[in-house]
């Protein structure tokens, strides 16, 4: 495997992670707050913006490029995988490339907005102000490594299936 | 309308080249956008379609109850409750896909979304149906049509947004929903049954020994003391609904770690699947939206009921119209996107032919329903087939008996509106 | 002038009084006024673009108009969020008027010019009541409810009063206070047949004043310059009879409701002089941590405005 398939596969391992716990995050600040209130009146105030500004896009957005790799994002299946001949060797490039445009698009406008955000110092109001900008900044970041693995599988496909594999 | 096919063209050629519908959807309603706003807002609308996809706190219930039937199942809660039920009812044949259907209603009652529903099914029933030599067709069909409802029993989600969006009752809404729930649930139990006699998919299990099953009632007992607490806490006003999904999950860890079956590897598999089941679903979310996007600023909907409006067909006709539409519109789009579009302008046409707002509320509900089972868009098939593996042709297969039930259940209570309105006027004098 | 087709986009229904009697009445006058030179493209139902993203849309060319809900761009209109403080407007009418005195010219209108759209007119809901099973009064009546409150500057309404806000997502709101998950809901009266409020509470308050939301119609200044003077001054004109009416109408269909819901034995109430005496008194603190927050030269000043305004 190539040395960036594995710096990529790392990096999309460790924002898994921090996907996982996000939702660990979730389910253990939601009965917080219902413990805390209804023992002692006192709801966890942040829960509910914690949990709809940082928490949901972070638990739903950052394991998109893992999970492609594990073949999560399902497709129709009714025609073969690999078509023979050179129109089916385009047909599978294109497959990944024409993703990857596009979430190359997702990844800069997403990222300019957010960048917009952080230097404008946005917030949200609240029990504490909550800076939009570190919110926004999930989906660039997620959306940039699926973008990274689309254009490495079009190009190391073979690898792709053995990684496939393993699951 | 040229470009309008055009696009449609496109998505069925990326998707038929085997694109992950998510993709396909964003890619051909972003190139649609263009043609219909230029580039430069195309590219504008990616700006924010994510995130606002996904920070929502209603979609909180689906990781969470996702996760709750993950740990049970990787406990062996689920296993064991299932095993009781077969002791029951596992000496008829499909018995144990009939107690799917039965806990899939139970489960109705917790939650309001679709998606939840199926993949909380799809990871406790569905390995047990396997185990049991059920076919993977039938068994990720049921899991499938049985996760739809969810809508229609309340709590909804969707019959939330109906009523917000025309101001009709939502109690009355609700309540307007059990009986064709119920309905629903036995159409899919007499589906069930016909499958189970004519073809191989559902055999029989063990023979009945009384005192066996109810030994192995005991097992039942953790799931329903979960499913009451659960139940209990939105009834009685400790949590919100997407709230109560959390305290599913902790009751569920309460649960293993007392039996001691949940090993660490376990749960962190449990954590990794519903991360992996949302992130398709909320995909799917945020690329049909920008389908939608694409679809209403072509007023392609706009067009075709004010053409309707202006016609001098009958009521039926034009209600027949109005259904056709959106069944069509589910084949490619969320539910929820497809009220937000379809309703402004369907609703005060049906008003205008003197419908009951109840009653369309409820056809209509089932309507978009049906679009989760349907090809190429039917999002309990994608949940069902991401958590499970089994692939999506083969459960579009297994589905089809069921459409055909949900298509006759639709038009009977399309034909007897006093089924849906017998019980909010009972209810609600 | 040649045609122009202009894109609106509406996070309401079109079934919502707002809609009814000021969005769709608007674009009609418009469109006849103007003899089809300016004709419109509704996309009601967040169709466009989410609440939070109408601003946004305008700005970016996905749509050339939106009427906005000032609340939801804090970030960008921090001046404008005054409107939301309680203990102000006492109705739609008298809000409305200083809403659209304050868009005239001054500080509001420079802050919706800096986000590069222009406000053609503004108007504001009847004021937030409070819903409840069983009559609130003074604070003391208040004391650590579970009240449904959206956004912090309500939050902080609540917390004034001694109860505790609590942030629910609006479709789930029936559902939260039918169970008793809330004790209490801070809503304005006219969204309440929306959410069909009225069937799980029993209490309703009628002259309570606890905060507001106006919405502005917005066009793209680009585009608004390029417009006839003559069409831009009907557009306003006809925007500002659209304030007004649509305004009257909301107050109208209230008195009309509150009607209807005692008809139907749900408790009315007024508060009592002295309990709304101590219930502004309370709220005080509401509107100074707004001006500290939202700092500038001109939030004070923008405060004592709107209060004179409202207050005429
Ligand atoms: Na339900
Ligand atoms: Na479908």
């Amino acid at each position: 495997m190539s040395v960036f398939g594995k710096i990529l596969g790392k990096t999309e391992d460790i924002l898994h992670i921090g996907g996982c716990l996000s939702l660990l995050g979730v389910a253990a600040f939601i009965n917080a707050d219902i413990l805390l209130r209804l023992l002692f009146s006192r709801p966890v105030q942040i829960q509910f913006e914690l949990t709809e500004l940082y928490l949901m896009p972070a638990l739903a957005m950052m394991s998109l490029s893992r999970v492609f790799r594990d073949g999560g994002h399902l497709a129709l299946e009714f025609v073969p995988e690999y078509l023979p001949g050179f129109i089916g060797a385009a047909i599978a490039k294109l497959r990944l490339l024409l993703p990857a445009a596009f979430f190359a698009a997702v990844t800069f406008m997403s990222g300019k907005f957010c960048l917009r955000a952080l230097t404008h110092g946005d917030v949200q109001y609240g029990v504490i102000d909550w800076p939009l900008g570190l919110a926004y900044a999930v989906v660039p970041l997620s959306c940039c490594v699926l973008t990274l693995r689309l254009i490495h599988d079009a190009f190391a496909p073979r690898e792709s299936e053995t990684t496939n594999n393993q699951h | 309308m040229l470009i309008f096919l055009a696009i449609l063209a496109l998505l069925a050629l990326f998707m038929i080249f085997r694109m992950p519908i998510a993709f396909a959807m964003g890619l051909t309603g972003f190139i649609g956008l263009a043609t219909q706003l230029g580039w430069r807002p195309a590219f504008a609308v990616l700006e924010r379609t994510f995130f606002d996809s996904s920070s929502s706190f209603i979609l909180v219930a689906i990781p969470l109850f996702i996760l709750m039937a993950e740990i049970l199942t990787a406990g062996d809660v689920t296993r064991r409750a299932v095993y009781a039920c077969q002791a029951w009812v596992g000496h008829v044949k499909g018995g144990l896909a009939m107690a799917t259907v039965a806990a899939s209603v139970i489960l109705a009652a917790l939650v309001g979304s679709s998606t939840a529903s199926t993949a909380a099914m799809a990871s406790s029933a569905f390995p047990e149906m396997i185990k049991h030599k059920y076919s993977e067709r039938l068994a990720a069909a049921v899991v499938s049509v049985g996760g739809t409802l969810a809508v229609v029993v309340p709590p909804s989600i969707v019959l939330v947004v109906y009523g917000v969006l025309t101001e009709t009752s939502i109690g009355k809404l609700f309540i307007a929903g059990i009986i064709p729930g119920l309905i629903t649930a036995t159409g899919l139990a007499v589906v069930i049954s016909i499958i189970a006699r004519t073809t191989d998919q559902a055999p029989k299990g063990d023979p009945f020994v009384l005192k066996k099953a109810i030994i192995e009632t005991r097992h039942v007992f953790p799931m329903a003391l979960l499913i009451i607490c659960v139940i209990g806490a939105i009834y009685g006003g400790i949590a919100s609904p997407s709230e109560s999904a959390a305290l599913g999950v902790m009751g569920a860890l309460v649960i293993v770690i007392f039996q001691r079956t949940l090993k660490f590897s376990a749960f962190n598999n449990s954590v990794s699947r519903a991360i992996k089941a949302t992130v398709m679903i909320v995909a799917i979310v945020a690329c049909s939206a920008i389908f939608s996007n694409f679809l209403a600023f072509t007023r392609i909907t706009h067009s075709l009921m004010e053409f309707v409006a202006q016609t001098d067909m009958s009521r039926e006709m034009i209600l027949g119209i109005i259904i056709l539409s959106l069944l069509v519109m589910g084949m490619f789009m969320d539910q929820l996107a497809i009220l937000s579009l379809a309703m402004p302008l369907a609703f005060p046409t049906a008003m205008a032919l003197d419908y009951n707002p109840i009653w369309f509320g409820i056809v209509v509900t089932k309507t978009v329903e049906i679009g989760l089972l349907t090809p190429p868009l039917g999002l309990n098939a994608y949940v069902a087939a991401a958590q499970t593996g089994v692939k999506l042709g083969t459960i579009f297969r297994g589905i089809m008996p069921f459409l055909v039930m949900e298509i006759v259940v639709l038009i009977v209570l399309i034909a007897f509106p006093q089924i849906t309105l017998w019980l909010p006027e009972l209810m609600l004098k | 002038a040649n045609a122009e087709t202009l894109r609106l986009g509406d996070f309401q229904s079109t079934s919502h009084i707002v809609s009814v009697e000021g969005t769709t009445k608007w674009m009609a006058a418009v469109e006849e006024a103007t003899d089809g030179a300016i004709t419109f493209e509704h996309f009601p139902s967040q169709q466009a673009a989410r609440s939070r993203a109408q601003l946004d849309a305008v700005n970016n060319g996905i749509l050339d108009a939106a009427l906005i809900g000032a609340i939801y761009h804090g970030e960008v209109l921090p001046l404008n969020t005054v409107v939301g403080l309680p203990g102000y407007s006492g109705s739609a009418v008298a809000g409305t008027a200083a809403l659209q005195e304050l868009l005239r010219e001054g500080p509001l209108r420079e802050e919706i010019l800096a986000a590069g759209v222009t406000p053609i007119y503004g108007f504001l809901l009847p004021p937030y009541q409070v819903l409840a099973n069983g009559r609130l009064g003074g604070p003391a009546d208040w004391d650590a409810l579970d009240i449904r409150t959206s956004g912090s500057t309500q939050a902080l309404t609540a917390r004034a009063l001694g109860g505790v806000g609590i942030s629910i997502p609006g479709p789930e709101v029936y559902t939260a206070v039918e169970r008793g998950r809330l004790d209490a809901v801070l809503f304005p009266l006219a969204s309440v047949p929306g959410y069909k409020l009225n069937e799980v509470v029993t209490d309703i308050s009628t002259n309570g004043s606890f905060g507001g939301f106006s919405f502005v119609m917005v066009v793209k200044t680009d585009l608004y310059e390029s417009l006839s003077a003559d069409i831009q001054a009907l557009m306003v004109t006809l925007g500002a009879e659209t304030a007004q009416h649509v305004a009257e109408a909301q107050d109208a269909s209230v008195v009309d409701l509150i009607a209807e819901w005692s008809a139907a034995g749900i408790n009315t109430y007024e508060f009592t002089d002295e309990e709304l005496a101590q219930v502004v008194d309370a709220l005080g603190l509401v509107s100074a941590d707004w001006v500290e927050r939202i700092g500038g030269d001109h939030a004070e000043a923008i405060l004592a405005q709107y209060g004179a305004l409202t207050s005429q």
